[in-house]
């Protein structure tokens, strides 16, 4: 018998059970086979998720949209928003 | 009848020999003796005369000479005003160059700090802005919002994935 593969999910607080529903299904289109998720919670990741399989990072977590977004910031300037 | 006496021949003889007397004996030495100082005397004119015109051309060329040492000397002088003008000049320009070359050493300076204080500023306002969204988003961020948020960030996560390990196998 083959063993589940291990999905690391890092979230700032725990996982509900629509939460896990929600990353069975959309990991199961990438990962062939059962898998098992292994739930570790890191409130500095403020919202969202963080997946770590195998050598593969998905890092869906707010902290990093907002550094990522604080990085352009300094780089580009502050991007202007035009009203509708 | 006239009666011509004989004293009177005696006295006219004896007065043509003291004429013929005092003309030889006293008049031409006398006469040569005046025309030997007379010209003595114009002599010595002539060589006061000469001494004269000597003097009179040394004046000349001595007028002459501080004629042109003046012109010379006004000329050096004048040249010098123009050297002196040129340097000033020179002075002046290189000090306008150098004054040029500082003002733009120090705006290029007060340029720099400003860009550098407001990069600063800017990191500053991003890192209080990023505090600030944190804080806000941590209060906000209901297990409901969490929930969009995992469905929708890891929707477009894995489809990206799907499509890179798609070409991985087709490659």
């Amino acid at each position: 018998m083959r063993d589940r593969e291990k999905v690391k999910v890092i979230t700032p607080f725990p996982l509900t059970d629509e939460q896990k529903d929600i990353l069975y299904s959309k990991l199961s289109r990438i990962i062939r086979g059962p898998f098992l998720l292994e739930e570790e919670i890191d409130p500095s990741l403020i919202g969202g998720v963080v997946i770590l399989w195998g050598e593969i990072l998905i890092d869906c977590s707010v902290k990093t949209q907002l550094e990522r977004l604080k990085e352009r910031i300094l780089r580009e300037g502050i991007p202007h928003v035009h009203g509708r | 009848m006239i009666r011509i006496d004989r004293s009177i021949i005696f006295q006219i003889i004896n007065f043509l020999a003291l004429v013929f007397l005092l003309l030889r004996f006293l008049f031409k030495p006398v006469v040569k003796a005046l025309d030997e100082r007379s010209n003595r005397i114009r002599g010595e004119f002539e060589k006061i005369e000469e001494e004269k015109r000597a003097l009179e051309e040394e004046r000349r060329r001595l007028e002459e000479e501080l004629k042109n040492l003046k012109e010379k000397y006004l000329e050096m002088l004048d040249q010098a005003s123009r050297e002196a003008q040129k340097i000033k000049e020179t002075i002046i320009q290189e000090a306008y160059r150098e004054a040029e070359k500082i003002k733009r050493e120090y705006e290029r300076r007060a340029k720099r700090e400003i860009e550098q204080l407001l990069l600063e500023l800017k990191e500053d306002i991003v890192d209080i802005s990023e505090e600030v969204v944190k804080r806000l988003l941590k209060v906000h961020i209901t297990p409901e919002v969490q929930t969009r948020i995992i469905e929708e960030m890891l929707e477009e996560a894995v489809s990206r994935l799907e499509a890179q390990l798609r070409s991985t196998h087709e490659g």
